[in-house]
């Protein structure tokens, strides 16, 4: 039995907008799971519904096996941190932390212990007696996770809280989240739409996309693996590449082609495409580290149209059909805009998609 | 280099003449009243007007031994000009009360006339009275100190109320969604454009069945009606400042709704709440025409005042009764000073 889990989870909001359109997901005890999307997506609904911040409309929540749905937020024994941080400002740092231990009865001391160990853990200790305006933005978010882990709460969920800091305060907050739940081995349910945060943190990975839950895995399921085109196009920096193509058989051998597009089809799925796609379009995926230049067996051939170096890698830009190819190289040999060269890519890492329903051909 | 020499100059000069003007506009007459408030009726028809109150006169006692009388002069401009000459101390005491606001003993200006009689002049200080107009406005305004315990109840009843329900319904369109809002919001202009005595009149009849006639209480009712339309603009503006994330938190943490209303709804929302109970503090302290209608026997101070200008000739009693009647204005703005400053712009939320 799982310790979280959602079953059919629905949201209906009161102007007849579905936001979650009934998902399953089971959560381990101590896992990092972030859910994932872009916004509009139905991830932080989930969240505010396992907070109790917002009624469920359908499904079921349930939490260490008890049915959470309707109860208060109050009484669900989570943790939350906000994207505003949510630190309420006419309370001192030490008040902060203190609020919720105050609510739970704690005694003086015990909350004077608590309050001194968390924001010893979060490295507020300095800070103890000043009000939230005097502080900045990491600082406040410390005092946001003091607050959070003050309290021995059943869950951790965090609504985007990373996305008010500067760039470089991010990566060191996510390192120090990291670290709090490798320490504490909480339950942690985070939300984002950084898939950069999202790998770095996460045991799991829930990709979700209008309501729905697109894929759950871990980085490498998520990245490498991609249940469907929404995946693939979402996840990566640049995203895979894409090529519409019709499938055909000759001489035995399966071939996606459109125009200059040429790919001999091979992999496990090749298969299922030969059963039931051929004659028919299917689309295509290429990730930009896995296109070649100049390997066996060309799919197209094209002219470096951009050249974007990044410092550790490079990117180059190809006009393949009509649409920008990238491709990612490491290698420090310098190429030249305008140069011809060859693309190709192992059959193995070449992901096939179904053009009308999206999902992964196997 | 001379052309935004002179530019900077126009500007300046054109700057400094706005600010001086705006200055004189507000000070002169707040000096000219008060200085008045302290002047006696001799002072009050001096032109120009003093700027300052005075606290004393210099002033000449001289016996006439033709007419075998004496005759007081007072220093005018560096002249001495003659304002009473009498024989009788009696009717010297009731001038020097009446008309100057010095307070001297009849035995005093009998000595002092005996005095005059040997070295035919003496030079004087006579020295004022300078409360007197206001001792005078509490006898002349009778009852006044019930008025103003009038006033404090009505002003603190209008407060409550106001903030009640218009606190309540700031939150109310702050937090909520419902049909017909934005029409809400527009009718709440429309209360604040009655004029109140248009309110007042139809109200007095279900006041007088309630059997709250002559009552601060009853003021309190008609003075909220426009201050609850106030106080919920005023709020619904701070409650949709505060973010919905900080009640959330709380709630998420441990609190049920209304200790998450106490804690921090309220605590955040303060300066708002005080600026509105200053502006219904305002509203009732200082309106004299609903009072007017609304009340027979138990007047508030305002309408006092306004009775006494009504029966006297000259300002220098009335002003005292306004500078009375401003006292607890200030010493309330003064004591909500740091919430005030913080509606300014100050506040961090």
């Amino acid at each position: 039995m799982a310790y979280l889990e959602l079953e059919k989870l629905k949201k209906t909001y009161p102007n007849g907008f579905t936001a979650l359109k009934g998902i399953d997901l089971k959560i381990d005890k101590g896992e990092f799971v972030v859910l994932l999307g872009p916004s509009g997506c139905g991830k932080t609904t989930t969240l505010r519904m396992i907070a109790g911040l917002e009624k469920v409309t359908e499904g079921e929540i349930i939490l260490d096996n008890k049915k959470i749905n309707d109860l208060q937020p109050k009484d669900r024994n989570v943790s939350m941190i906000f994207q505003s941080y949510a630190v309420w400002p006419h309370m001192t740092v030490y008040e902060n932390i203190a609020y919720p231990l105050k609510l739970r009865k704690y005694s003086r001391k015990e909350i004077k212990d608590t309050v001194d160990r968390v924001a010893g853990i979060c490295e507020i200790e300095g800070n103890l007696n000043r009000y939230p305006g005097q502080l900045s933005g990491g600082q406040k978010q410390r005092v946001a996770v003091a607050r959070a882990i003050a309290i021995q709460s059943k869950l951790f969920l965090m609504d985007e809280p990373l996305s008010n800091l500067d760039a470089k305060l991010r990566v060191s907050v996510r390192t120090f989240l990291k670290q709090i739940h490798l320490e504490h081995n909480s339950t942690t349910i985070f939300v984002t739409h950084d898939q950069a945060e999202a790998m770095a943190l996460a045991d799991r990975i829930v990709v979700m996309n209008k309501g729905n839950i697109e894929q759950i895995g871990d980085v490498t399921d998520v990245y490498h693996d991609c249940e469907s085109l929404f995946v693939a196009n979402f996840m990566g920096t640049p995203p895979a590449n894409f090529q519409e193509a019709e499938v055909i058989c000759e001489d035995e051998n399966l071939y996606a082609i459109a125009d200059e597009f040429r790919l001999k089809l091979d992999g496990p799925s090749k298969d299922t495409i030969k059963g039931n796609y051929i004659g028919k379009k299917i689309i295509v995926a290429i990730r930009p580290e896995n296109v070649k230049l100049n390997g066996d067996h060309p799919f197209a051939k094209a002219r470096i149209e951009i050249v974007e170096p990044q410092g550790f890698h490079t990117i180059l830009g190809f006009r393949v059909c009509n649409t920008i190819w990238k491709l990612l190289r490491m290698d420090d040999k310098q190429l030249e805009k305008g140069e011809n060269v060859a693309l190709s890519a192992d059959p193995l890492k070449v992901m096939f998609f179904d053009k009308e329903t999206g999902k992964r051909i196997r | 280099m001379p052309a935004v020499f002179i530019k900077n100059t126009i500007r300046r000069t054109v700057f400094t003449l706005i600010a001086v003007t705006i200055a004189l506009a507000v000070i002169i007459p707040v000096a000219y009243f008060v200085s008045i408030s302290f002047a006696s009726i001799y002072e009050a028809y001096q032109f120009p007007a003093r700027i300052f109150p005075s606290l004393s006169y210099n002033a000449k006692f001289i016996y006439n031994a033709s007419d075998d009388n004496f005759s007081l002069h007072i220093e005018k401009n560096g002249i001495y000009e003659s304002v009473k000459t009498d024989s009788d101390s009696k009717s010297f005491r009731t001038y020097l009360l009446n008309q100057l606001n010095v307070n001297m003993e009849e035995e005093h200006i009998r000595n002092l006339m005996s005095e005059a009689k040997t070295s035919n002049e003496i030079d004087l200080k006579l020295k004022k009275d300078i409360f007197r107009n206001y001792k005078i406005f509490f006898i002349l305004a009778d009852g006044s100190i019930a008025a103003l315990v009038n006033s404090l109840q009505a002003a603190a009843w209008t407060i409550v109320i106001s903030l009640l329900l218009g606190g309540t319904a700031g939150y109310t369109l702050a937090r909520m969604n419902f049909r017909f809002k934005e029409t809400l919001n527009l009718s709440l202009l429309v209360v604040r454009m009655f004029p109140v005595v248009a309110i007042s009149l139809p109200m007095v009849i279900y006041i007088m069945k309630m059997n709250v006639y002559d009552t601060p209480f009853s003021l309190a009712l008609v003075y909220s009606v426009p201050n609850i339309a106030l106080t919920a603009w005023i709020t619904s503006s701070i409650f949709k400042g505060i973010n919905v994330e900080l009640e959330e938190a709380s709630m998420v943490f441990g609190a049920g709704r209304i200790k998450t209303f106490q804690r921090i709804t309220v605590p955040l929302a303060f300066p708002a709440l005080v600026a509105s109970s200053l502006y219904a503090f305002l509203a009732a302290w200082n309106d004299s025409i609903v009072a007017l209608i609304m009340t027979n026997e138990n007047p508030t101070l305002a309408l006092v005042v306004y009775r006494t200008v009504g029966s006297s000739s000259i300002s220098n009693i009335p002003a005292a009764g306004a500078i009375i009647l401003l006292i607890p204005s200030l010493v309330f703005t003064f004591i909500i000073k740091n919430y005030i400053n913080q509606l300014w712009g100050n506040v961090q939320i």
